[in-house]
């Protein structure tokens, strides 16, 4: 019998017996086969593995070991796996050490016989780098190479292999990942934070370096057996990302794009621009897990929705309503005691950091570990809960900008930036490499703008956002010098702030700081471009309401200022002034009079008797007067400001629309009404003139102008004026603007004087209902509108809905203003009133 | 791959189904690169749970070479192909592994050593290989069925179409060459063996 005679036979026999008993089996084949022992035996033990017919061909059991030798196969790069004994670079394959996302990691010792240094080499898998990534590597190298700090698993070398997939080499971390390590060793509260101020410190060292982390999550911190925490894969992410070339992100993208969904920030969610902010976000993540014992979000599955949803939309709970018993032992504490540490300030200090808009967030890594310091010790912390929609922009007074771009013409634009570049040339050194990077500054800014002119580039009409928006693009896309980039960030950061949006302004001007400390590090003759950057930050912050910021930032700049060689009395002066704008805005007004003075001084002494900083100064000046002294002492000062200012060429007279109106404000003051009514129409026609008729500095004019025909009694001629006003607000800021809320109950102010009470009270409630919607609970604007309306069912005697709406509005202002304060007692007064009048 | 490759696949199915050898084998270069791409890019989009499988890759890789709608007996065919590459591509990695263990050093931990007890999965799938190329030797066919139902993943009415047996022929097919693997690739005493002699 030939072997394939046999083997049908052993087949036949096969299926004859393999559905019996193995006994029933030994039977039948004893009987049909009783010649051939060896061929009995072949069958029974055949069949004797065939199991018991359900595992047919389609039954899982095939899929058996197969799928995991497959993935053995293929999984990163497998079929192009390093051996020990293998060479990359000067290293040499010790052994593989385990698999990740990224590709393989590999210990490797340094094998030019040099020094012993052993490395964790991490071959990228093919898959994830895209083709001129080794190129993209070796450039962003010298900058990982650069970070050296304690806590920083340094880059030690990298390249690409033969095939094209590139390889780092990292310090070789031996340890567990951080909240492993903090668990296992049941660390509390205190300890974690410990931990993780070191972590902020590696990462804060980074950023000044200009690298951000881009993925930090608990499986990127390491903590030694010495309990030391060492932050690995810096910057990777960036290196691995696709270079996308202006095409809108795909679904498929976004999944590529974010590393990890369970710890990216809405920002890497949404393919937006990736900044420090980002990791301030992500660290946020890892100190609410270190805390509270679970991740902040969780993404269970990842469609892209999801991820969106979760990331981008749902507010995080407070950790401290996150405790559970088994994160309460892994502290060492009681579930209660956890949450009572938790509560309060620890709870607000994550949610600072895990703002969804990245201006909201702790604008520098510092400053989250700032906060966390002073916790510590204590003291009052920065953080606070998330409370105005709306900043005190209605407050504060105005105040002279530099520029103002708010709907010109493209070619009043550039006569702006130049205006502004101009500046930057002059108050830096002569050098005259110096004034090369002013004109390509100025030149790149006005190539921006071109664009937006309808002659030399025909398309739909630009508004000036979207031509700023479109210069920040181009800038992030540029390959200029650092000092020239933040030349060009710092311009069209200050535009957007003279659009009224510093939201924008915010990443951009921080960049430029960042880039100009780097310079400085290198060249400290260039300190002065550092200062200049600091003041446009520092008067962003002004702008945006947030006080100790502008505070810390205009005090850096300061005392820069002060060491700079050649001595800069301009810029003394000038930081001088902003200072002293925070205390103004700060309440803190005799010393912000003090530095206005000293301002002054140094602005004379440094620009001779006119110049728009002097004029500057003295409105300031002016403004800490009339409210420390009222009546006329400011007057003169104002006069003044304005005297200055007219004595300037026709194109830097900037603020003349400002200073004039603040002084028919001081007039007003005063009761001088029709004076003042005189200068508010001129000023009127200046930042008409000047800045267009839709202009928001027109519309505040009108807004003082309205108040002011209340005031003389002139109802009638108010309301024209609000009529007039109402519109060109609500479509310059929107329907939605508090603002609008405000000029609302103005206007149904008017109009009750007017005797049309039913109008009244329907603009009113208009203004209530906007009020409630866009304002938080905690609003004093909200407070007032409510309050507007109060009085005015209170003088129309309906008592009780005055009673109601005059407790709502109470309730409001207690939540945002301090007890005492002159607003809260105004309300409690009219609701003692209205009780009283009651009667019994 | 883009789709314009399709009619060129679809060609070659065609001219190795006429008989050429030549198509075979350009079959088969392309559809190993197109099973690395494949991996690789299904590797770049991974996600932590995702788990890789050969059959799959094996499915994708038939949509992504091949146009869905050419005749049914072609995708058949491409399927026989890809199998057989996928066997290549898996054998040819184990024996590079088996080469590491004996070159330098221990090879570390890796994901997969839990599936063997002697802890080499390579060894596995080198067995496996070499078994299966003895049953073909002694039953083309067997070969054929185990080849495309283990590596290519597909079902018995598709490999009774790819190989023109009736279905029922294919179970017991499958059912026998499993039985006879497990016991060469075993140590040879079976699960359920009545105690003493036969």
């Amino acid at each position: 019998m030939t072997d394939r005679e046999r083997w049908a036979r052993v087949e036949s026999l096969f299926h004859e017996v393999v559905d019996l008993s193995p006994e029933a089996r030994k039977a039948w084949l004893l009987e049909n086969v009783p010649e051939d022992p060896e061929l009995r035996e072949d069958v029974l033990s055949l069949a004797g593995f065939a199991g018991n017919g359900e595992e047919g061909p389609d039954h899982g059991v095939w899929e058996g070991a197969l799928p995991g030798l497959a993935a053995v196969a293929f999984q990163a790069g497998g079929l192009d796996e390093l051996r020990p004994g293998d060479r990359v670079g000067s290293w040499k394959i010790l052994r593989e050490v385990g698999r990740g996302g990224m590709g393989t990691v590999y210990l490797a010792e340094r094998s030019d016989g040099q020094y012993r240094a052993r490395a964790a080499l991490k071959v990228i898998r093919a898959g994830a780098a895209g083709p001129d990534t080794v190129r993209r590597f070796r450039a962003e190298r010298q900058i990982l190479a650069g970070l050296e700090h304690p806590n920083v698993a340094r880059l030690l070398d990298g390249g690409g292999l033969d095939d094209g997939r590139p390889w780092l080499a990292l310090e070789y971390v031996d340890g567990k990942p951080l909240n492993q390590s903090c668990d296992d060793r049941q660390l509390g509260v205190t300890g974690r934070v410990a931990l993780f101020l070191q972590v902020c410190d590696a990462v804060a060292h980074a950023h000044r370096k200009l690298v951000v982390h881009r993925d930090v999550k608990p499986g990127n911190v390491l903590v030694t057996a010495e309990g030391v925490p060492k932050l690995l894969d810096f910057g990777i992410a960036k290196l691995l990302e696709p270079v996308e070339e202006g095409d809108a992100p795909t679904e498929t993208q976004t999944h590529l794009r974010v590393m990890t969904p369970a710890y990216a920030s809405p920002e890497q969610v949404r393919g937006e621009q990736v900044t420090t902010a980002t990791d301030v976000y992500a660290l946020g993540l890892l100190l609410f897990e270190i805390l509270s014992g679970g991740p902040a979000q969780r993404v269970t599955r990842s469609s892209q929705a999801e991820i969106e949803q979760e990331v981008c939309y749902r507010e995080p709970t407070r950790p401290s309503a996150r405790v559970t018993p088994e994160a309460a032992s892994a502290r060492g504490t009681t579930p209660d005691r956890l949450a009572r540490t938790l509560r309060g300030d620890l709870d607000n200090i994550v949610l600072t950091a895990l703002r969804k808009e990245p201006e909201r967030r702790y604008p520098s890594v510092d400053a989250l570990a700032e906060d966390l310091r002073r916790w510590r010790e204590g003291l009052p912390v920065s953080a606070r809960r998330q409370s105005w929609g709306y900043r005190a922009g209605k407050f504060a007074r105005r105040h002279a900008l530099p520029l103002a771009v708010a709907g010109v013409s493209a070619a009043a634009l550039l006569g702006a930036i130049g205006y502004y570049t101009g500046q930057l040339a002059a108050e830096r050194d002569r050098a005259r490499v110096e004034a090369e990077r002013a004109n390509e500054v100025a030149s790149f800014l006005t190539s921006i703008f071109q664009q937006a002119d309808p002659v030399l580039s025909p398309g739909p009409p630009l508004g000036a956002r979207d031509i700023l928006d479109r210069g920040a693009e181009r800038i992030a896309s540029l390959d200029a010098a650092p000092e020239v980039r933040a030349g060009m960030l710092q311009a069209i950061g200050n535009a957007y702030q003279g659009l009224g949006e510093p939201a924008p302004a915010r990443p951009l001007l921080e960049e430029a700081v960042a880039l100009r400390r780097i310079q400085t590090a290198g060249d400290p003759g260039s300190a002065a471009g550092l200062w200049h950057a600091l003041d446009a930050l520092g008067s962003m912050a002004w702008e945006t309401g947030e006080l100790e910021e502008a505070e810390r930032i205009h005090q850096e700049a300061f005392q820069r200022a002060l060491d700079l060689r050649p001595p800069n009395p301009y810029a003394e002066a000038t930081s001088r002034n902003n200072v002293g704008k925070v205390r103004q805005a700060q309440g803190r007004h005799q010393e912000a009079g003090a530095l206005f003075s000293q301002a002054l001084e140094g602005f004379r002494a440094s620009r001779g008797p006119v110049h728009p900083s002097i004029a500057t100064a003295l409105a300031n000046q002016a403004q800490v007067v009339d409210l420390l002294e009222g009546g006329d002492a400011g007057e003169p000062l104002h006069r003044e400001a304005i005297e200055v200012t007219r004595a300037l060429p026709r194109a830097e007279q900037l603020n003349l629309d400002v200073f004039l109106s603040n002084l028919a404000s001081n007039l007003m003051g005063q009761g001088r009404l029709d004076e003042a009514e005189l200068l508010l129409i001129e000023a009127m026609a200046e930042a008409e003139a000047r800045y267009g008729a839709d202009s928001p500095r027109t519309v505040n004019d009108l807004s003082v102008l309205a108040r002011l025909t209340a005031r003389r009694g002139d109802a009638t001629g108010a309301e024209v004026i609000l009529r007039r006003a109402l519109p060109r607000i609500q479509a310059w800021l929107g329907p939605e603007h508090p603002d609008v809320a405000y000029e609302l109950s103005n206007l149904a102010a008017v109009v009750a004087r007017q005797g049309r009470p039913a109008e009244a009270d329907s603009l009113h409630q208009e203004a209530v209902r906007l009020a409630r919607r866009v304002l938080a609970d905690d609003n004093p604007l909200r407070a007032r509108a409510l309050n507007e309306y109060g009085q005015f069912l209170l003088q129309a005697g309906r008592r009780d809905a005055a009673i109601r709406m005059l407790t709502e509005a109470l309730e409001v202002a207690r939540k945002g203003l301090p007890p005492g304060h002159a607003f809260v007692e105004g309300i409690e007064g009219s609701l003692r009133m209205a009780a009283g009048a009651g009667g019994a | 791959m883009d789709t314009s490759s399709s009619p060129e696949i679809t060609r070659l199915l065609q001219d190795w189904r006429g008989g050429s050898q030549e198509a075979l084998d350009l079959l088969v270069s392309r559809v190993y690169e197109e099973l690395r791409a494949v991996a690789a890019a299904q590797l770049a989009s991974e996600r932590p749970d995702h788990t890789l499988q050969a059959t799959g890759l094996v499915h994708e890789a038939y949509v992504r070479l091949v146009d869905a709608k050419i005749p049914w007996e072609d995708r058949a065919h491409f399927f026989a192909v890809a199998s057989g590459t996928m066997r290549r591509i898996l054998v040819d990695h184990a024996r590079a592994r088996r080469a590491q263990k004996r070159g330098g050093e221990r090879v570390g931990v890796t994901l997969h050593d839990d599936i063997l007890a002697d802890g080499s999965p390579a060894d596995e799938i080198l067995a496996l290989d070499e078994a299966l190329s003895r049953l073909a030797s002694v039953d083309p066919r067997k070969g054929r069925t185990v080849e495309l139902r283990y590596f290519g993943g597909l079902n018995a009415t598709e490999i009774g179409d790819v190989l023109g047996v009736a279905v029922a022929t294919v179970q017991r097919d499958l059912r026998m060459a499993r039985a006879w693997l497990m016991r060469e690739l075993s140590d040879g005493i079976a699960p359920d063996t009545a105690a003493g002699d036969p």
